[in-house]
């Protein structure tokens, strides 16, 4: 009897080949790409989970208040003392790890290169879950000039795993100092906020500093340049802790500064770190939580699609099956024998499916990568999770699919199965609904990827009051002695080579963190303990030379430049942007001298003194994330400061050459230093690279849902007119011309599409709204969206249709009468 | 055999009942063969269906072998049925996935008959009809004859001891159908099986031995030819 079963079913896929092939297909790619789309999902969600003292392992949060704007800031980047004060006053921390990322030069045969490096307690490698393959993860940290290095790291400087006792040249500044190889640790996992390939002691990141500066990190409570990072003991709770630090933080910055700004300090757990966007910071990576909720739920939709395609095209075949089954009844099935049939049939063929897909999965997991853009490790098949969703799966979809024919089918007599044959053409209201639900579905998708791709568009051209194309940044490395003069005999030289248009010396950073999510385009934070309490407590300012202005393309609105004759101008100018002089409220900017004298405090701030020569149009030289802030610009000879980075404006044509020539000019005027040249409009598209990213995979994965429904579509009309064929015989027969019969064909789908438009568009709305309301710069939601994503996808659907009904259009009348 | 009592087969339609069958009173003994002939829409293919236990009537009562029908549930009809009774159609109602041998072979799967068994039975049915050398075709490979043989075939493999035919010749050219009304003859005089066609064909009807004509969903002559 089974195998009479089997035979049936096998017989029957052969014979309605394209549509079998569809729900198959359909199913088990809708299977590949929903199990794909979730082992990545998952993956986000993993970040951290391979610690295993993961519970009690806390990240120190600061929160303040700007009192000017009300602006709740938050952050993890803190000051030094904070952390020994910490230690000391609270017996309940098991121990305390700062933690800071950096960068710096190794000596790899007589050249140098620039490797990001983190700096690190000695517990770090004990207290967090990065086990050594060589070396003890106790001591390994403790001796100042020790590093440690990942296996990678080790093949890539050493040839060789085992590089414990090896010595490695770094310059962290300016002078190269020896570090001791004492650990080699495993490559750190993907899912890994905290990522490295170079640890070395966190004392280094202090002592390496100028001999000035480095009694003001470890002293001042006003600069921030770490994490810290606490495990518990036992008995110690978040709570008890987190309770203690109002009095903290009133003991040492003083009551009228907690009140001000509102200072809070919180603990973190591990398990949060990842999915917090509040706290993005250079030393840990951070995800938008939201994506991956949105992936999870369009891998969700693409399995429904799938699974609902699997459904109709199944439902529908068997309305043309009711002759056989009236045959059965007459021989003497009797109805559970008829239903289980279906049944079994239907799970045959749905775990058919989906041995495929999850094949089909496995095969196309190492080529994930390409789509995330992060290399994963998915172990498919020894995953629990996934063979008990499969299973689960496979369950509710036989259930669903079958129960509605088994019960429908084997309630009716034979009789009646004979008869109803041949009026069962019409597609039944339930596979309708599901069309419906499944265009629905699409149509939200494709909605919002029209949604989220203008964001982007929008963010990737808005104007920024300046013009990052065609710029380039070359690095100095601005510990060298000799950088100021190196810098200006650089530019000099660079002004000559045919191709550059101008030059520009600032003291800023120019540098592409993005996969920590950070991107520095110059400024540095000075924050000042500044009376000027209309500007909040810190500002801006960049130090740079006449010819920023002209390089960066930024519109002077009023007053005059720097002066370009060297040494002729007075040390107190500055340069402010028009947020700056909406902040102070100024009529008549030039000529401003600003104070910045603290009450009851010894030193000066920054800007005490400083008289305003001009004023420049707002330019966001942070991302759009971040609302315009005051700002100030300094000329760099004024500050002491050594320069940072050379930006040239290069012409656009011959670039390629343009650039050859200046590594040559940086090699014959700085050979030893590595030459490092990036794009400007490279980094600031990266300050998006997250959003960027995910907007690719998520407008795949909705083409991939729309792709999928159409696939259903396509079988179900090719199931439609094929039943209708005797019909569009006749009325071919009695004057139907070509045109009447793909209208006759089509409209039933079109109008099922425009349904599940109607359905869709006000959830669309909702869901882009609420997209939308994280960023600072956004575009206003027309019906553009709406217009585009309803006719991608029903001209989609209609060309899917039409296939078939152009198919059954033009095929002889007489050749389809004579078959019936 | 069969014996119906005042049966009748209506359909509700709104404020109207319009009667199929009305008032049916027919006796049938074990070895008749009977044709039921009237015309189009005089309900022959309904009372078919009755007593082959395919349809239901809406009143009176219906015995089969003693056995009070109207009153049995699903599972035991389909035990009758399988048991007693064999159809034949007059579209063949062949599956049309299955080949001849499988579709000969299905009543017995149905009928839990073990697997040696059921080869040697349709290999019997196969010999005696003739179809050997076409067990492995599909029915739509074959010609109508060759499809009805198989429909007869399947009809009888399960040793039925009544068979109903729905106008089992209706597509079928002369000789074709004179092959088959052979067959159920021989099979109602050597093997003494009940056979009730319906037809409109009076040669057809001359092999059987008592007509039973209907009309308007009525018994109007019971037996013409006898009477003569």
């Amino acid at each position: 009897m089974l195998r009479n079963y089997l035979k049936i079913a096998l017989r029957n896929l052969k014979k309605y080949k394209i549509d079998s092939f569809i729900s198959l297909s359909g199913l088990a790619i809708g299977l590949c790409c929903c199990i794909i789309l979730i082992m990545y999902v998952r993956f986000e969600w993993s970040y951290d989970n391979f610690h295993t003292e993961k519970n009690s392992i806390y990240r120190l949060t600061e929160q303040t208040v700007n009192f000017r704007n009300n602006e709740v800031r938050h952050s993890t980047i803190l000051p030094y003392p904070q952390s020994i004060a910490l230690e000391e006053e609270f017996p309940e921390i098991k121990s305390l790890i700062n933690i800071s990322g950096g960068s710096a030069q190794f000596l790899k045969d007589g050249k140098y290169i620039l490797e990001p490096i983190k700096f690190a307690d000695p517990e770090f490698l004990s207290e967090f879950t990065f086990p050594l393959i060589f070396g003890d993860s106790k001591t390994a940290l403790s001796n100042v000039d020790n590093i440690v290095i990942t296996e990678s790291a080790a093949k890539k400087y050493f040839g060789k795993t085992n590089a414990v006792g090896e010595l490695m040249t770094i310059r962290l500044r300016d002078e190269p100092k020896d570090f001791m190889v004492s650990g080699i640790a495993k490559d750190v996992p993907a899912n890994s906020s905290i990522q490295f390939n170079f640890l070395i002691p966190f004392e280094n990141q202090i002592s390496s500093a100028p001999a000035k500066e480095q009694k003001t990190l470890r002293e001042s409570w006003y600069i921030g340049f770490l994490e810290t990072w606490i495990t518990l003991k036992e008995d110690a709770t978040k709570e008890d802790l987190e309770a203690k630090f109002p009095a903290f933080l009133e003991r040492h910055y003083g009551s009228n500064w907690v009140e001000r700004d509102k200072i809070k300090y919180g603990l973190q757990p591990l398990s949060q770190v990842y999915f917090n966007e509040n706290y993005r910071s250079g030393v840990t990576q951070s995800s938008n939580k939201t994506y991956s909720l949105i992936l999870g739920s369009i891998a969700f939709v693409i399995l429904l699609i799938a699974g609902i395609n699997f459904m109709s095209l199944t439902l529908s075949r068997y309305t043309s099956r009711y002759h056989e089954i009236g045959i059965r009844k007459t021989v003497g099935a009797i109805r559970h024998q008829i239903k289980f049939q279906i049944i079994g049939e239907v799970f045959i063929t749905c775990s058919f499916a989906i041995i495929l897909g999850i094949v089909l999965a496995e095969l196309l997991a190492p080529y994930s990568g390409v789509l995330f853009q992060k290399e994963l490790d998915l172990s498919l098949l020894s995953d629990p999770v996934l063979w008990i969703s499969v299973l689960g799966l496979l369950v509710i979809l036989t259930l669903i699919t079958s129960f509605y024919p088994a019960v429908k089918i084997s309630g009716k007599n034979a009789t009646s199965l004979f008869s109803d044959d041949k009026t069962a053409q019409k597609i039944p209201m339930l596979i309708k609904g599901l069309i419906v639900v499944q265009f629905g579905l699409a149509i939200t998708l494709m909605i919002g990827t029209y949604v989220m791709q203008g964001q982007i568009n929008f963010i990737l051209n808005k104007d920024l009051g300046f013009n990052p194309e065609n710029v380039v940044a070359v690095e100095i490395n601005s510990e060298l002695q000799n950088a100021l003069k190196i810098g200006q005999l650089y530019s000099t030289e660079a002004e000559r080579i045919p191709g550059v248009l101008s030059t520009s010396i600032t003291a800023g950073k120019y540098r592409d963190y993005s996969e920590y999510g950070v991107v520095d385009i110059g400024m540095a934070q000075m924050r000042s303990v500044t009376t000027l309490s209309q500007l909040g407590d810190g500002i801006p300012s960049e130090a740079v030379d006449a010819q920023y202005l002209e390089t960066m393309d930024i519109e002077l609105l009023n007053g005059v430049n720097f002066s370009r004759q060297a040494n002729s101008f007075p040390s107190d100018e500055i340069i402010v942007n028009q947020v700056f002089v909406d902040a102070m409220g100024w009529d008549n900017p030039i000529g401003q001298i600003l104070e910045d004298k603290p009450e009851n405090q010894g030193w000066v701030g920054p800007f005490d003194g400083k008289k305003v020569i001009g004023v420049i149009e707002n330019y966001h030289f942070k991302s759009l994330y971040d609302p315009l802030q005051p700002m100030a610009l300094q000329h760099i000879e004024t500050v002491e400061r050594n320069p940072g980075t050379i930006l040239i404006r290069l012409s656009s044509d011959r670039m390629p050459e343009t650039i050859s020539n200046l590594k040559s000019l940086w090699n014959s005027i700085a050979g030893q230093e590595a030459f490092n040249l990036s794009f400007m409009d490279d980094m600031v598209q990266h300050q998006y690279n997250e959003e960027i990213r995910w907007n690719r995979i998520i407008r795949i994965s909705s083409m991939a849902s729309i792709l999928l429904a159409c696939f259903g579509l396509f079988g179900l009309s090719a199931l439609v007119a094929q039943r209708r064929i005797k019909e569009i015989g006749i009325r071919k027969v009695f004057g139907a011309s070509i045109k009447n019969i793909l209208v006759l064909i089509s409209k039933d789908f079109v109008l099922l599409v425009v349904c599940g438009f109607t359905i869709s568009a006000p959830v669309a709305w909702y869901l882009s709204n609420q997209w939308l309301t994280g960023f600072s710069y956004k575009i206003d939601l027309d019906a553009l969206p709406f217009l585009y994503g309803g006719l991608t996808v029903l001209l989609i659907a209609l060309t899917t249709v039409s296939w078939q009904s152009v198919k059954a259009a033009f095929q002889n009348p007489v050749e389809n009468l004579r078959n019936e | 055999m069969i014996k119906l009592r005042n049966i009748d087969r209506y359909i509700d339609k709104r404020l109207q009942r319009n009667f199929i069958l009305k008032g049916i009173d027919l006796d049938i003994a074990e070895g008749d063969f009977v044709s039921i002939m009237g015309p189009s829409g005089a309900g022959k293919s309904t009372l078919l269906n009755i007593i082959g236990f395919l349809d239901d009537a809406n009143e009176g009562e219906y015995y089969f072998l003693d056995e009070p029908v109207h009153s049995l549930n699903e599972k035991q009809k389909s035990e009758y049925h399988r048991s007693y009774i064999g159809f034949v159609f007059q579209a063949y109602h062949l599956i049309d996935e299955l080949t001849v041998y499988e579709n000969i072979e299905m009543p017995l799967l149905y009928r839990k008959v073990k697997g040696s068994q059921r080869k040697s039975m349709v290999a019997d049915m196969l010999d005696r009809f003739n179809i050997v050398a076409k067990k492995d075709l599909f029915p739509n490979q074959l010609s109508g004859g060759q499809q009805q043989l198989v429909g007869v075939a399947r009809a009888l493999i399960g040793s039925p001891k009544l068979i109903l035919a729905d106008e089992p010749t209706g597509n079928l050219h002369s000789d074709q159908s004179k092959e088959i009304m052979e067959t159920f003859k021989k099979l109602n005089k050597e093997d003494g099986v009940t056979i009730i066609q319906v037809t409109h064909s009076d040669e057809m009807a001359s092999y059987g031995d008592r007509v039973i004509n209907l009309q308007d969903g009525a018994v109007t002559e019971n037996n013409p030819y006898e009477e003569e």
